[in-house]
Order: C-alpha cells, then sequence, then structure tokens
C-alpha cells in the first residue's frame, strides 16, 4: 500500500508516539504500507519550510518506506528555488501546500504560479485543508480551515498541476463531488473522509480512481485509515486502485 | 462482541444510498463487519438533532429507539434520551422509559451536566441502575450555550458519586477532560466521535484505568472503522483492549 | 576592533545612576569592556526616540550626534537621521551633515523605504558614497503605518542597485526578510535589536553571504553583551566572524 499524506517529526501540541522518521515508517510498515509520502510537520511553524525539508531529507534512508514530501510556502521570496531543487537535491515526490499555516490565499499570483510550476516540474501538489478539529485547537493558535472550493478554484487555474485535496472532510468530498469529476487533475486523500457509510458515497461521489490512501500518521491513528477501507466493501480492484495504483501513477513509483 | 456504546440512531438517518426509510439495519450489518455486535442507541429525533427538544419530541424519539431495540434485541440496546428543563416530565419519561427497558440515559446540550436541573435525573439514574451518557467537549470554538465541558460532567460525578456517569468524547474532552474526571471513580469515558488522534486512548487508561474508558463510535456521524482503529492501533495490553471493547460495558449496563 | 553599526545617543537619555547629565560616555565605556571601539551613533531626537519629527529637532538631533563625535573621535562614528517627509529640506539637512563629516544617514519610521519620496535620499547617498542604515521589522503586532518591511527595502534595493543599504534587526525581519533582500547585493543587514535567537544568524549567513551582515546592538534599549553574543555563540567560521565584527563595517564605511 502507499500512504498519500503521512507526516515526520515533533508537534507542539501533544507528545506523539512515533515521531521520528524512523518511528514513522515502522508504524506504517508494521500496518502494511510499503511506502509513504511524508513531509515535515515543522514546517508548518517555521518561517522557512526549505529547512525543514532539508532536515527531513536527510533523515530518510534511501529507498526506504517515505519518500519526501517538500513543503513550499508561495508566500516566501524563496519558493521558486525551493521548488524546483526539491526534486533533485532532496529526492522529493510532490510538495505540499499549507495555505492555512503559511497564510496566504490560493488564489494569489504566487499560489497560482507555484502551481503552475509543480505542474511543469512534474511535481503533484497536496494542499492541506487542514490538520486538526478547528474544536481541538490550541486557543490562541487557531488556524482557519482551507475551504475545499478554493483548492479547487486553484486546481481548474493550474490544469498542467496534479492536485491532490489533503485533509478534505467527507461533506466536502461529496459535496464538490461533480466539480472534482470535472477536472481531470484532482484527487482526494482519505485521511480524514469519514462517515459509517462515507467509503462507499465518496467512490460514487468522486470515482475511486480519484480516491487516495491518507493516514495522516503520526497525528492519526493509522489503523483507524485501513480499518475505513475495510468499512468501505471495496472490490479488488477499487481497493488495488485506492491503496495502490493511483498513487502508483501519480507518484511514479 | 464488541459493544459500541454511543450510537444515533433516528427516522432522519437515511439510507447511505439516499432512498427513503431509514438506515438503522445498514448501521446494524455495518458495525457487524467490525465484530460489533452490540449497540446502545438514542435517538436524537427526527429530523437531526434538536438541542431542546419540546417533550412530545423527546417520546416521540424514544418510542423509535425502543422500537429498533424490540425489532432487533440482540443488537440494538436503547438508552433513553431525556432534557433536563423538562423538570418533572423528564422523570414521568425516564419511568416511562425505564418501565419499557431502557438500559441507560442520554443527555446532550440542552442543559450543562452541572446544573441543577440534573439533579433528579442523576439520583433517579442510581436509584434505577442507568448509566448516564453525556455529551461533553471542551472546544476551542462553537461551545454551545449549554454544553457540557469535562468540569461540568466532574462537578455532577463528584454531587452524585452513586451514579454511572459516561463522559462521551474522549477526543473532544481531551487531556484536561482526563484529568478532570479522574478523582471520581465512577465516571468513565467512552471514544466516540473526534479525530482518530494517536496516543491519547494511551494517556486516558493510564490516568483513569483501562476500566474507566469505553469504546463508542458515534456512528453514523463517525464511521465504525475508523473509530475502532483508535483502540487496535492503540499501545494497550489484550486485557485493557478486552475492558474497553466489551467487558467494561458489559458490567456497566450488567448484562 | 570591533564594530557597531547600530546606535542610539540623544540628549534625553539619562546617566544609568539616573543623575543628571547624558549616557554617552558611560555607553563607551561599556561598549569597550567588550573590544567594541568604533560605535556608529545617530539621534532619534532629543526629547526621546522621535518617529515624525520636525526639521528643526532633526538638526537638532543631528548637531549632538556630531557634536560627540567631535568629542570623541576615535570612537563615535556619526550617521545623520532623516525624515524624507522633509523633501528638499532633507537633502539640505544631508548636505549640511556630509561637509560636517557624518559617514551614514539613518532612516526611521517616518516613511517606507519603498516610497517615492525616499527615493532622492537613496539616490544622494550613492552619490556621497554614504551607507544608509534603515529601521525595518516584519511584526505580528504593532507594525506602524509607515514602518518599512524586508519587502520595502527589497524594493528600495532594487530600485538603487547603487546604494548601500542596512536594512536593520536580523531578528525582526527574520527568515523572510533574508529571503526578500537576498536578490540585492548591495542590501545588508545588521544583527541589532531583538532577542538573541540560535540559528537565525546561520540561516542569514547562508542565504546571503558573511559580507553583507553586520553586527550592531541597538544599544542602550538593547545591550553589548547580549547583542554579541549572537555573534560569538553562532556557528561561524573565524573568517566569516571577523566579517561581521568589523571587516564588513570597515569596507562599506571605506576607513
Amino acid at each position: 500500500m502507499i500512504d498519500i499524506n503521512a507526516y515526520a517529526g515533533p508537534w507542539p501540541f501533544r507528545a506523539l508516539p512515533a515521531s521520528a522518521p524512523s518511528e514513522v515508517a515502522d508504524v506504517l510498515q508494521a500496518a502494511g504500507i510499503a511506502r509513504a509520502l511524508v513531509s515535515p510537520l515543522e514546517a508548518l511553524f517555521f518561517e522557512d519550510p526549505r529547512v525543514a525539508n532539508e532536515r527531513l531529507a536527510a533523515r530518510l534512508q534511501p529507498e526506504g518506506t517515505l519518500l519526501l514530501c517538500a513543503v513550499v510556502n508561495p508566500r516566501l521570496a524563496n519558493w521558486r528555488p525551493v521548488l524546483t531543487t526539491a526534486r533533485e537535491s532532496l529526492g522529493a515526490r510532490a510538495i505540499k501546500l499549507h495555505p492555512g499555516y503559511h497564510l496566504y490565499e490560493l488564489d494569489s499570483p504566487a499560489a497560482r504560479e507555484c502551481l503552475a510550476a509543480a505542474g511543469e516540474a512534474g511535481l503533484p501538489v497536496i494542499i492541506q485543508l487542514r490538520m486538526q478539529d478547528a474544536r481541538a485547537q490550541h486557543p490562541l493558535c487557531r488556524i482557519p480551515d482551507v475551504p475545499a472550493a478554493a483548492a479547487l478554484e486553484a486546481a481548474r487555474s493550474a490544469p498542467g498541476a496534479q492536485v491532490v485535496l489533503g485533509g478534505i472532510r467527507f461533506a466536502e468530498a461529496r459535496g464538490q463531488g461533480d466539480a472534482i469529476r470535472a477536472l481531470a487533475n484532482v484527487w482526494v486523500d482519505l485521511s480524514q473522509v469519514e462517515y459509517v457509510d462515507g467509503m462507499r458515497q465518496v467512490i460514487q461521489a468522486v470515482g475511486s480512481d480519484r480516491l487516495l490512501l491518507g493516514t495522516h500518521a503520526p497525528l492519526f491513528n493509522v489503523r483507524s485509515a485501513l480499518l475505513k477501507l475495510d468499512e468501505g466493501l471495496l472490490s479488488d480492484a477499487e481497493r488495488a486502485a485506492i491503496t495502490r495504483e493511483n498513487a502508483r501513477r501519480l507518484l511514479r513509483v | 462482541m464488541i459493544y459500541d456504546i454511543h450510537v444515533h440512531v433516528g427516522s432522519a438517518v437515511r439510507r447511505f444510498d439516499g432512498s427513503a426509510g431509514e438506515a438503522a439495519e445498514e448501521m446494524m450489518a455495518r458495525a457487524r463487519l467490525h465484530g460489533i455486535e452490540r449497540q446502545c442507541i438514542s435517538s436524537l429525533l427526527n429530523p437531526g438533532n434538536l438541542a431542546y427538544p419540546s417533550l412530545e419530541q423527546v417520546r416521540q424519539g424514544n418510542d423509535h429507539a425502543l422500537s429498533l431495540a424490540a425489532a432487533y434485541p440482540r443488537h440494538y440496546l436503547p438508552f433513553c434520551y431525556l432534557n433536563p428543563r423538562h423538570e418533572r416530565a423528564a422523570l414521568d419519561e425516564l419511568h416511562r422509559c425505564s418501565d419499557r427497558g431502557v438500559v441507560g440515559i442520554k443527555l446532550l446540550v440542552s442543559c450543562k451536566a452541572s446544573d441543577p436541573l440534573v439533579d433528579p435525573i442523576l439520583e433517579r439514574a442510581a436509584a434505577l441502575r442507568l448509566p448516564v451518557l453525556q455529551h461533553a467537549w471542551n472546544k476551542t470554538v462553537g461551545q454551545r450555550e449549554h454544553e457540557s465541558t469535562s468540569a461540568d460532567v466532574a462537578e455532577a460525578g463528584r454531587r452524585h458519586p452513586g451514579t454511572h456517569l459516561i463522559m462521551a468524547h474522549l477526543m473532544g474532552a481531551g487531556y484536561r477532560g482526563v484529568l478532570d474526571i479522574a478523582p471520581m471513580p465512577n465516571v468513565h469515558v467512552d471514544l466516540s466521535g473526534g479525530e482518530p488522534e494517536t496516543g491519547i486512548v494511551e494517556y486516558a487508561v493510564r490516568h483513569l484505568g483501562a476500566e474507566r474508558v469505553l469504546f463508542g463510535s458515534d456512528a453514523p456521524g463517525r464511521s465504525y472503522g475508523v473509530q475502532l482503529g483508535k483502540v487496535l492501533g492503540a499501545d494497550l495490553t489484550p486485557g485493557q483492549r478486552d475492558l474497553i471493547l466489551w467487558g467494561n460495558a458489559e458490567r456497566i449496563l450488567r448484562l
């Protein structure tokens, strides 16, 4: 299985059972995940996320379970070199945007240019809509969610970019189902999609070819992500697409 | 045999394919896929969740939960929903439901658990030996006016040491919530709802003991798999896991 | 021989024991304890730091600075304070001070440095070969209406590639500030002010080169020891450290 949305590093608000890249890799491997796209949690809080990308890249095993997803902040003057060197110098397989944490709008010129540049560089872009339930945030660290519609509009504006809606919720994915299906360059990360019949309904809404297994590890329990799949009563073909084939095509692994 | 202490039913919970009729059978079938064979249900009314239901609405909801329990007695265990603002009438409704076999009481957000209006219900619950499942959440944003926090549940537990209280939503109550209820051995917590955050189940077990932690899903708004993953993915001994998944529920429900 | 490129003087600054008279001699003595033997001084006014000084106030302040540098020529190097809002009169004041030997220009918060009002000063500074020390800060709270950010400094540097601009306050500018000014080789940064946060100096050296980073204290509001610790405690080669503490200042000030 391939996990499209995992993290490594410390989280300031609680002790994570796994935090170091090797610990995260162990947890994922134990759950049967062979490859995971992992981005640095520090990048949410560091002024220059490149520093966090480099620190994480230096701690990843070559050919190991974890593949780097580099965080880019288009609001910083260095976003272009960070993006263009992410693959060559750090081995990144994708980039991740955190507009909520890095305080920019997805329709800003820099964000649009960044998406287009990622498309040209052949790097998929995860747009992370949220990291946690807003009700559970630290009272003085209230990071706004990114509207799914804004991420879709950004994807529409950059047809050459491959956009993954990270941390999207069930109701958002279902509500935007038609819009997602209408855009050939959009995928849905399942890490925060939840409803008792959520898997089936989200498959109906967007199609199993657009869904990607995501764990949100080490913040979320990996077992939850896997049991969610079981609950979806997936056909073998659907399961293969969601847990492996879609990501394999997207990441070219 | 897993017990799910926290499930919502109601005719507003539509079938998964959107067709007419309610999802109670599908919910049950889905739960059984995960080995969840007993579910404690309450109806938060039709349609949707009414925060301040009328007496008539409460009765309707409870009749619905009772009818489902009667139809599926091996699977559904009925809790009765009460609004403490109905005062004496709430107690009458409790007795009506108790006579018809409810095994617990569900309180939501019409009144904080620490409000003296709730005292008669908590006293009667002890006399009837019925556990009280009290919604609670410590929210950064969106706390409702009469929504209980863990401090309210702790206060209720302190005042009613003979009543089994189950504070719903460990992930909502958070670490603060665990510490708030820890001194009251009659106050338990369920795992229902919220995100499957790592580490907090272990924290609750460490501070409360596994004996005071119960599995619940909060379905259908949350999914069985994700919620069950909180337990199956946690660093627990098999004994602790069994208590959380069924032992505690059997003890508290006196089955 | 350490150069401190960012020091404030003013007739309103009292002696450290609170007694009458100003602190200029004590400041100098304290600096020498740390090996700081050259200090670039400017006065933001004689009635405290004046954000929007009158022309007369600017002249009085500059006269005071020149007085001190005349009295202690081996220690104090005078910068003249200007308010770009005085337009033509500002350039007159610049020439008056230049004729009397100032070695640099100090701009504070009366006008963003990207404002066209500042262009004539930046042009004249290049002609006179005087560096411009521009206060700048990227603040989460309390940004003043006309206070420059790193983006303003970068824009000024882009427009005036022949002018040596020193963006004050690396700790106020942060990583974002470093990245903003990086493409403009004539824009430097000083270390003055802010807390002695670990790591940021190394970041600046990595992205700008040690040639573009200067030591400054922001005394007396900040202390020599704490500010100097930023350099002495950083992970730098001896060559980088020497550039920051004196080499760059000697080059820029053409001493």
